[in-house]
């Protein structure tokens, strides 16, 4: 089981990553899921859904995704992880805590979080769901 | 080369095509115009008697691929799988100049012995001057551009084909063929994805439970893959109708024995045939069983759809088609005729579903699974044609061009496709055509080989470009030029190629967002890396220093050390004197460096210099807001510097050159002097500088400038690393270019000339000196007016290093009055320095030297002194300059006061002093005793004084306020030693009114808050003053032997309590008692004796020293210490022993009382008398002891 997460802001620049066991192709993970920007690019305007399984793969991984309505995308490529269900909480409870984020007057749109502590909370969400 | 992923691949016969003794140029001019013939009609081939003849399906067509390679080695083993794969055609371009010197025939049999896979060789002679030669011109397989079109000439060698084709399908009919797994063993890279084979297998056990009674026939899995081979012959040669026969008979032999590959393959096949005849208006059906395979479609609907009558033509050609094309747009009945073939779509969509189902059904099997290569190949043909159909709107006679002759889809008049019917598909939307390529995940692309993954890329490349995912385009071309780039040396390629390169580069620059904004470092930190080593490679210097540049303006930080060098010598070679230095932050701080105080000019602070009508009240909207940038002053026609903090955030060295200062504003000029950036190397002189690597540097830059006003210095210019003269300034906040909008600078007020008064010289060593505590001595300071403008206002200050600590404790609010009072003292009063010779800091004229007479004082604890020297041209000018004369001062401790007392002197211990025959002190005594002066008016002040230098010194004590009786004693106490010394004081009196001022305060402060009681106020101001007093008559020198040291004892350590001031100060009431017998005084040393029962007067003596009347009661106290008897019963009196004086004794008056007395019992007797007043009780001085006997 392996995880990157990429939090994608409007100008296509990088909120936030996390990256467990992707070391075969660690340097590579940013292209995949950056390319698969296109597809949810495309798939956000046909439903109203803000979550998307399983838009894109390459090599064996995965990539799901979820759209905020401010248009910041949570990108996961992945392989080997339990379900789908538990990759849609995940997108849920991460869009709770960048909220969160987004509420503190110390951090703007757009900017990267470099919060520890979003961080450890990240973390621990992929802890509870993925068991990474 | 035609589109190498285009659907109909499978009907095209490659060719390939030779240079025979032409220059590569020459060769390509040929080819291009060989590669216009890209489809021949089979009406126009010669017909003959072979399996393949012609006139079996006139309407058919042969498709050409040209080829200028060798066949792929790896995809040998697909022939027998996919025979289109391999090269059918040979032919030989040449020309006539090549057919002077070499004989045809032999040249063909070259061909023929060095290219023994294909199956057919030709030889093309091109150009004019070939002489029309009978036996030439009938030489076999030989032709001549001169004398026919090349479309003839194509057409005789797609007989030469057929005729080789009908041979070469003869050869297999006694084959077993077999799959590429089988023959490769291994050597073809098959899908491992364990996900797919594990959900293949399940399937696979529940289908060989039903099917395993049957078994499979192994002949018909023969016949049935020898009609499939046969069916892809047929397609390539054009025969459509028996092509689709073929495949249709294969597909139901392979379905009953579940030869999934080769059914895929063949199923395959059949779109590819179906979609050609289709293309041409033929109409063709399909079985049944085929039908039945393809359970997606309804029969009825097929039938009624693809069902059509031939072209009405058969010499209507593809080639010619997009010329015909809008003249028969106009007659609609012949176009719904021709192409009303839209639901072809929907079964080539159900052909391909299952192609990739039973290819995926073949993975498991042990020989007859699908290569890698054969699996993408056929997802990519397919996803080629969703594309052309998506970009074209539909499928129609449009689309057949694209699909032919591989011409670029138009993209120029793409629309998207938003919202599809899903009822019938007439065309596909961009999301369902990039799913088909979700089957591509399971591929493993690294196991393919170098070819094939970049004929994967470059088609994947092709697709998503097409559908506009930029993002996905730049990913793909990213993986292509990572795949093609290690395997390359040196490119040379020519002008017009290196410009398709750069707009390649350009668009993943474009892309990748990578010229506007540093968003993603790493992914674009990766992307420049790659046009970096491809523009090194194609030799592209400006495409190599623009990478670099940004690369190490923007991307320093992501990149390795190796890489900083690496890139930053690429950029070096490629770097000319007209290019900008790719980092304009090495600048991080401007800075004015501070000089210490010498030559530094600042405001006076002289309150006489008070503009007029400013108020003296303060107002704080006067004062300068603290964001203003501070302004310095300097002068016109001197030095002054300015230092340049430079950061080197690279991991190697730069060199800096020719740095000039820059101003804001250009009106005044800068006369630069040098750079240094060595303070303490007198040989630095340097105009370049090299910043190490990670490192910073503190370069000073020494100007001078030339003009009067405001001078705002921004930032340097200089030539780094040989660039162009680059700009820097201090950017505040981060490196971002968008944020870097504000600058620092550093704003000079550049004045008139001023006078420059200089310390030449000091008659100290080093300036420092040893004192010891409280040693006085001298020294003189050489100082000269260096400037052209004579001095005419000088001021001084004197600080020393006690004044910080002193200051600081002063800070207490709680301090105690008296002990202000010392700090200030210690402060004001004692001066480390005084400057002896005042009066020649009047004036000092331009260029003249004054000698300055400074004495110097050892203050405990002392470590340097400063004389601060302020001064300007004239008095009451604005600006004063500064000139500092600083001493280091070592003090070590000298003469010590230990410990000290007060005794007071009595008129009993008179004969003990007086008998000491050698003592000062008795000396002393016996003087104002012989002067007639009372002993008991002085008391003694003992001090314990220690020596704590290393030899003896001498010290001597005067007391100055007694100026009838002059007191020295001299005593020499050895090294660390301490002597007692005892001193006579005289006791004295400070008068009610002097003891009620207040403690003088030296800072003149006018609100002194005491929070002390009356009472406890009086005591302190008795003590100070009574202490004040005694200091001002002690006086203590030392000195050592032979004098060259000399100083004073400090006796500052002295304080006070209320007892010793009792026996310093003279009393209110002087009570004196002595004993008479007829008016004979009756003396003794301590007691007096008496004889008993003889009549004495006992006479009481009262002064009255304090300032108002006294009045009381007297009180007679007399005392027998041996015997427990009344007093009663020893002594007689004559008279009380207690009565009140009522009439009151003056101040400074004296009264006697007398009263008798007879002392009846022998014994010791003390007689003591108390004076009660209202207020208080007064003791008699001595009491009388008497003994009698």
């Amino acid at each position: 089981m392996s995880l990157y997460l990429a939090l994608i802001g409007t100008r296509d620049n990088p909120l936030y990553e996390m990256e467990i066991k992707m070391d075969p192709i660690r340097d590579f993970c940013p292209f995949i899921v950056h390319s698969a920007l296109d597809i949810i690019e495309d798939l956000q305007w046909k439903t109203n859904q803000l979550y998307f399984k399983n838009i894109d793969n390459y090599d064996n991984y995965s990539i799901s995704g979820y759209v905020t309505p401010g248009n910041i995308k949570f990108m996961i490529l992945y392989q080997n992880l339990r379900s789908d269900e538990a990759i849609r909480q995940f997108f849920g409870e991460l869009n709770d805590l960048y909220v969160k984020t987004l509420l503190s007057p110390f951090y703007t749109i757009n900017e990267a979080i470099r919060s520890k502590a979003f961080d450890q909370k990240v973390r621990m969400l992929s802890r509870k769901y993925f068991n990474l | 080369m035609t589109d190498p992923n285009s659907y109909i691949v499978p009907a095209r016969v490659n060719i390939r095509l030779v240079p025979l003794g032409i220059s590569l140029s020459t060769f390509e001019k040929y080819t291009k115009l060989l590669k216009e013939i890209f489809e021949i009609r089979l009406l126009d081939v010669t017909p003959d008697r072979g399996t393949f003849n012609p006139q079996g399906f006139p309407y058919g067509r042969i498709l050409f691929n040209y080829t200028t390679c060798r066949c792929d080695p790896d995809s040998l083993f697909l022939y027998d799988l996919e025979p289109f794969r391999k090269v059918f055609i040979l032919v030989g371009v040449t020309d006539e100049k090549y057919i002077k010197d070499q004989a045809l025939e032999d040249s063909l049999r070259l061909l023929k012995v060095q290219n023994p896979d294909v199956i057919t060789h030709n030889l093309v002679v091109f150009g004019d001057e070939a002489k029309e030669d009978e036996q030439l011109n009938n030489l076999e397989n030989v032709f001549f551009q001169k004398f026919r079109s090349l479309e003839t000439i194509m057409c005789d060698i797609s007989s030469n084909f057929l005729q080789s084709l009908s041979n070469y399908a003869a050869s297999y009919k006694h084959v077993t063929l077999r799959s590429p797994g089988s023959i490769a063993s291994g050597n073809i890279t098959r899908i491992t994805s364990s996900a797919v084979v594990t959900n293949i297998i399940e399937k696979q056990k529940k289908r060989f439970s039903v099917s395993f009674d049957q078994g499979f026939d192994r002949k018909l899995r023969v016949k049935a893959r020898q009609q499939k081979l046969l069916g892809n012959l047929y397609l390539l040669s054009g025969r459509l109708n028996d092509s689709l026969k073929e495949f249709c008979e294969s597909i139901y032999g392979l379905k009953s024995c579940n030869d999934y590959l080769w059914l895929a393959s063949s199923l395959e096949g059949m779109g590819v045939c179906c979609l050609l005849l289709s293309m041409i208006g033929s109409s063709f059906t399909l079985p049944n069983h085929v039908l039945s395979i393809l359970n997606t479609i309804t029969k009825d609907s097929l039938l009624l759809n693809l069902v059509s009558s031939p072209s009405a033509s058969p010499r209507s050609s593809l080639q010619s088609m997009t010329n015909i094309n809008a003249n028969t747009t106009t007659n609609t009945a012949n176009s719904n005729k021709e192409f009303g073939q839209e639901r072809i779509l929907e079964l080539l969509t159900s052909v391909h579903d299952k192609v990739i189902s039973y290819y995926k059904l073949s993975i498991p099997s042990a020989d007859d699974y699908v290569p890698q290569i054969v699996y993408c190949e056929t997802v990519l043909r397919y996803t080629k044609l969703c594309t052309m159909v998506h970009l074209n709107g539909k499928m129609d006679k449009n689309t057949f061009p694209f699909l032919v002759n591989g011409k670029k889809a138009p993209i120029e008049n793409f629309q998207p496709i938003v919202s599809e019917s899903l009822d019938s598909i007439s065309t596909f939307d961009r999301l369902s055509i990039v799913a088909n390529l979700q089957e591509l995940s399971d591929v493993e692309f690294e196991k393919l080989t170098l070819v094939q993954k970049c004929l994967i890329y470059s088609s994947l490349v092709s697709i998503y470009g097409d559908l506009q995912y930029h993002r996905k385009k730049a990913f793909y071309l990213k993986l292509l030029l990572n795949t093609i780039h290690p395997s390359l040396g040196k490119l040379d390629v020519p002008v017009d190629t290196l410009s398709k390169y750069r707009e390649l580069f350009e668009y993943l620059l474009t892309v990748y967002n990578i010229e506007q904004s540093s968003s993603w470092l790493l992914l674009q930190k990766s992307i420049l890396l790659v046009i970096l080593s491809f523009s090194t490679k194609l030799d592209d210097r400006q495409l190599l220093s623009r990478v670099s540049y940004l690369l190490l303006n923007r991307f320093h930080e992501a990149l390795s050390t190796k890489e900083q060098e690496h890139i930053f010598k690429t950029h070096l070679s490629n770097t000319s004197e007209d290019q900008e230095f790719f980092n304009d932050h090495l600048l991080q701080n401007l800075g004015y460096p501070d000089n210490g105080n010498n030559y530094k000019i600042s405001p006076s602070k002289d309150k006489t210099l008070v503009v007029q009508g400013e108020s003296f009240v303060y107002n704080p909207y006067l004062k300068e807001k603290s964001n203003s940038p501070q302004r310095f002053i300097i002068m016109k026609d001197e030095i002054s510097q300015v230092s340049l903090t430079l950061y080197n955030p690279y991991a190697f060295e730069l060199d800096i050159a020719n740095i000039e200062l820059t101003t804001v504003t250009r009106d005044i000029k800068l006369k630069i002097l040098k750079v240094d950036f060595l303070k303490n190397e007198e040989n630095s002189h340097f105009t370049a500088i090299t910043l190490k690597p990670k490192a910073s540097l503190n370069v000073l830059v020494i100007f001078i400038p030339l003009d009067i006003g405001t001078l705002e210095i921004d930032g340097f210019q200089a030539n780094v690393c040989s660039c162009k003269q680059t700009k820097f300034k201090v950017v505040q906040g981060t490196e971002n270019h968008a944020a870097a909008n504000s600058t620092r600078s550093l704003i000079f007020d550049v004045m008139h000339p001023q006078p420059v008064l200089s310390l030449t010289s000091v008659s100290l060593h080093n300036s420092s000196l040893m004192l010891l505590e409280g040693e006085e001595t001298q020294f003189e300071a050489n100082l000269k007016n260096y400037s052209s403008i004579p001095i005419g206002y000088l001021q001084y200050v004197i600080t020393d290093s006690t004044y910080e600590p002193l200051l600081q404790i002063l800070s207490n609010r709680k301090l105690p009055v008296n002990e202000i009072y010392e700090i200030e003292y210690h402060l004001f009063e004692k001066k480390a320095l005084k400057i002896l010779n005042e009066e020649v800091l009047g004036e000092i004229e331009s260029n003249k030297s004054v000698r300055l007479q400074v004495g110097i004082l050892g203050k405990r604890g002392m470590k340097s002194a400063n004389i601060n020297l302020q001064y300007c041209h004239k008095k009451g000018a604005n600006m004063l300059r500064n000139l500092d004369i600083p001493i280091n001062v070592t003090v070590f401790p000298s003469i010590e006061l230990d410990a000290y007392d007060f005794y007071p002197l009595l008129g009993s211990s008179q004969s003990g002093l007086l008998n000491e025959q050698t003592g000062y002190l008795s000396k002393f005594l016996s003087r104002i005793v012989s002067e007639g002066k009372k002993i008991s008016d002085y008391c003694i002040l003992s001090l314990d004084l220690r020596n704590s230098w290393n030899e003896p010194l001498k010290v001597e004590f005067s007391l100055a306020t007694d100026v009838d009786c002059n007191f020295s004693i001299k005593e020499t106490i050895p090294s660390f030693k301490t002597r007692k010394l005892l001193l006579p004081l005289k006791r004295f009196k400070i008068s009610a009114e002097k003891l009620a001022e207040p403690i003088p305060n030296f800072r003149e402060k006018q609100f002194i808050v005491d929070k002390i009681s009356p009472g406890e106020r009086k005591n302190m101001l008795q003590l100070f003053w009574y202490r004040y007093n005694l200091l001002q008559m002690i006086q203590g020198r030392w000195k050592n032997e032979p004098e060259t040291r000399i100083g004073s004892v400090d006796t500052r350590g002295l304080r006070l309590s209320t007892k010793m001031v009792n026996t310093l100060s003279v009393g209110e009431v002087d009570i004196d008692i002595n004993l008479f017998q007829d008016s004979k005084e009756i003396e003794g040393d301590l007691v007096r004796p008496v004889n008993v029962h003889e009549c004495y007067n006992v006479v009481v003596n009262i002064h009255n020293n304090s300032s108002s009347a006294l009045k009381g009661i007297l009180r007679h106290v007399p005392y027998c210490m041996q015997t427990k008897k009344s007093i009663d019963q020893k002594v007689l009196f004559n008279g009380t022993l207690q009565y009140a004086i009522t009439d009151p004794i003056s101040t400074g008056a004296s009264r006697s009382f007398t009263m008798g007395a007879i002392f009846v019992e022998k014994g010791f007797y003390e007689w003591g008398v108390i004076l009660d007043n209202d207020d208080n009780q007064y003791l008699e001085t001595e009491p009388l002891k008497v003994i009698a006997r």
